[in-house]
């Protein structure tokens, strides 16, 4: 079906971009914000029309120009919603929207919030051509924009070095990635003659295919895997996400924990035919995934910044994600997308809340007590807290039940490997949450601090409440069996199959007893590691408490496992060396010297010429009868026959 | 008619006017004073009109020898102009001798 409508979710957050960056550029944050936030809600309007008029998953294109052409590859500037998507779509729309109306508020006392806003909507615009566009090289296009503008807010705040330098290396570790990507690219031309993803699909799973032999699929499929490794920070490209926290905190809940990251997810899902045919890819992945939630938890363990602790637990939600695809189950990985969408939003505007109550102190340690002082914050980001470990009933229960019974299914060490990373999630949760809710103020800020603006606690409570009604489309079928969005994703793959039985709901062979056994061991462990840590940190009267002796572990999980350290010596002191080496032979030596030597022989050509112009006009005349005399000589000579 | 042995009237005026340039071309090349070498210039003008008038004579072509007619009217033209010059040089600088006149060394 093809709908004209289609565009508008695109264009609407562009001419935000385009009024708040090229034509307004107010400094008033009301006016910048009001525009930012419209654009977002517009395109969440539209996107919804369309649903409404259409059906949740029809399928529906727009086709607009056709970009380029050459050869037989011919690249159309066309969008296309399948049911993947359309989730997508609303996460990012309605969930972008809130953030911008959050970001209103929390921007307010920003000198350029024109600027804040039109990045925004700008990564809005990139994000939704990323998800809509219906081929490769339009979802590459997405993919850098994400990119660009993750790099531009990560930076927003320039002055300070720091920041900037967070943007720089997000945006240098997503370029290695984005190398996979292109690689990828190169395959489908090469070998699959087309960029269109459902022509890809379609060729993936007809006669061709076959004949091809798998070894380009599984190239292709490696380099939107290693693509996606940058985009959603595993292992071992992750280490761009903690640094992006420099940016202002809207900008970590949309781009660094709701969206843009877990775009490897999506596009990986799109794929999902190819991906699901390469065994030993998604036990690489698996492992991946599993060693990613593993240590980012373990990071966020003794983290003292309260969004290094959250991008810590993205980077290990993220790892679970992409666990459930490398054990076979495309779905839960992908509820898991939307509920964590929802609670880690949630979490990051909660934090900033505090952030902005505390008047920017973002240490646990300096906090404390804050429960009586932002009641609202306190109550919201409690929400968030029980989604993310997983408490029964809400979303976050629901889609990581789901992941770690199909990795049951798979293999009980699989399962016990990633309970054990929930377990640790559950631990530090609730280590932040008690640092800033729990004990008593620890410093003058935290006695001091205040409830944020309605602009900003108004869409928290929203979050707060997807937090917890998101899971129903997905309920295990002993607590009553819906399985809607299971449904709905599977539309996405027309005339697809499952081979591995993860993506359908009929394919888990437990029987209910098991099913119970393992939701209670689950819950049971997590809520006993949640209350032991709430014990633990609740109570915490005085920051000297905490800062004890750190022993070996804590000291390693503090200095993050001293992974960018070993990056530094492996990979950057080897590349600045090369850099150094490199300048020295080719620009000083080589272009250098060849400079040098053509000024240096002009120069003293023209010293020598000098020496003839005196500028006596006598000398002059001697020159002129030299050479008139030697003319007559030439002249008498050749008469004679000599010359 | 023959002046000397073996030399024609023409070849002894155009010796004379040959002489009389190199002269001319010796003393503008070797004398310091500006005025001096301004009358150099004219006695290179002159040979070359000696020259022009016997080669006229010769050809029976009054071409040559109109010509000279200019040759003189710009040398008055031109003595006039430069002794104008030398005098402006000399308030303005002190001296006319072409050693220390330089300036138009770049």
């Amino acid at each position: 079906m093809k709908s004209e409508a289609l565009r508008w979710i695109v264009f609407f957050p562009l001419i935000g971009a385009a009024l708040n960056g090229l034509l307004i550029r107010s400094k008033n944050p009301y006016l910048s914000g009001a525009i930012g936030t419209l654009a977002a809600f517009a395109s969440f309007f539209t996107s919804l029309i369309i649903f409404s008029q259409n059906g949740f998953s029809t399928h529906i294109t727009d086709f607009l120009f056709t970009w380029f052409s050459t050869g037989n590859i011919k690249v159309d500037f066309a969008l296309e919603v399948t049911a993947v998507t359309s989730v997508m779509l609303l996460v990012i729309t309605g969930i972008g929207g809130l953030i911008h109306t959050y970001a209103v508020s929390y921007m307010s006392h920003d000198e350029s919030p024109w600027r804040f806003f039109a990045y925004l909507n700008l990564f809005l615009a990139a994000m939704l051509t990323l998800v809509l566009s219906q081929n490769l090289v339009g979802v590459f296009l997405g993919w850098e924009g994400v990119g660009l503008c993750s790099y531009l807010l990560i930076g927003y705040w320039y002055k300070e070095n720091k920041n900037t330098e967070a943007g720089m290396k997000a945006f240098v570790t997503n370029r290695i990635g984005d190398l996979g990507f292109l690689v990828a690219l190169f395959i489908a031309i090469r070998d699959f003659g087309t960029l269109n993803i459902s022509e890809i699909l379609a060729f993936v799973s007809g006669p061709q295919a076959a004949a091809l032999g798998s070894t380009s699929l599984l190239i292709f499929a490696a380099g939107i895997f290693w693509a996606s490794t940058g985009k959603s920070a595993q292992i071992p490209l992750y280490v761009w996400l903690p640094d992006a926290m420099a940016g202002p905190t809207p900008v970590s809940a949309l781009i660094h924990a709701a969206t843009m990251v877990t775009s490897g997810v999506f596009v990986s899902l799109r794929l999902w035919p190819i991906f699901e045919g390469q065994a030993q890819l998604l036990e690489v992945i698996l492992v991946i995934g599993l060693s990613t939630a593993w240590l980012a938890a373990l990071i966020a363990l003794t983290q003292r910044d309260i969004k290094k602790v959250l991008a810590y637990s993205t980077v290990s939600q993220l790892g679970f994600m992409f666990a459930a695809l490398g054990i076979g189950a495309p779905v839960a990985a992908f509820f898991h997308v939307v509920t964590h969408a929802c609670f880690k939003a949630l979490l990051f505007l909660g934090a900033g809340s505090v952030i902005h109550g505390m008047h920017e102190k973002q240490d646990l340690l300096e906090m404390g007590g804050l429960q009586k002082k932002m009641p609202l914050t306190h109550g919201t980001f409690l929400v968030g807290t029980l989604a993310i470990i997983g408490f029964p009933l809400t979303s976050g229960f629901f889609s990581k039940d789901l992941i770690l019974e199909k990795a049951f299914v798979k293999s009980p060490v699989v399962y016990f490997l990633l309970l054990g990373a929930a377990l640790l999630t559950a631990f530090y949760m609730l280590r932040a949450y008690s640092l800033a809710f729990w004990g008593k103020p620890r410093t003058k800020e935290a006695e001091h601090a205040h409830e944020s603006h309605w602009l900003m606690t108004v869409p928290l409570g929203i979050l707060a409440l997807l937090s917890v009604v998101v899971g129903f489309f997905e309920v295990p079928d002993i607590l009553g069996g819906i399985h809607k969005f299971t449904e709905w994703v599977n539309l996405s793959w027309i005339g697809w199959t499952p081979q591995l039985g993860g993506g359908t709901a009929e394919a888990h062979h437990l029987s209910h007893l098991a099913e119970w056994l393992l939701v209670l061991f689950t819950t049971g462990g997590s809520l006993g590691i949640a209350y032991l840590s709430w014990k633990k940190f609740g109570q915490i009267q005085a920051k000297s408490a905490v800062e004890s002796n750190p022993g070996f572990f804590t000291r390693l999980s503090e200095n993050k496992f001293y992974v960018d350290e070993i990056y530094g010596i492996l990979f950057l002191k080897p590349l600045a060396f090369v850099a150094r080496t490199g300048s020295k032979i080719v620009d000083h030596s080589l272009i250098n010297g060849a400079l040098h030597g053509i000024k240096d022989s002009l120069n003293l050509s023209g010293n020598v010429l000098a020496l003839f112009h005196t500028g006596g006009v006598q000398t002059y005349t001697w020159y002129l009868v030299f050479v008139a005399a030697l003319s007559i000589c030439v002249a008498i000579f050749s008469g004679w026959g000599v010359l | 008619m023959e002046l000397f042995s073996g030399l024609s009237v023409t070849q002894f005026h155009v010796g004379i006017g040959v002489l009389l340039f190199c002269i001319g071309v010796s003393g503008f090349l070797i004398r310091r004073s500006g005025l001096i070498a301004l009358m150099c210039l004219e006695l290179m003008l002159n040979g070359v009109n000696l020259c022009l008038v016997s080669f006229s004579n010769l050809h029976r072509n009054p071409e040559g020898a109109s010509l000279v007619l200019f040759i003189v009217l710009v040398a008055a033209a031109e003595a006039a102009v430069a002794l104008g010059l030398f005098v402006a040089i000399f308030r303005k600088v002190g001296t006319v001798s072409l050693d220390d006149l330089r300036s138009l060394k770049g």
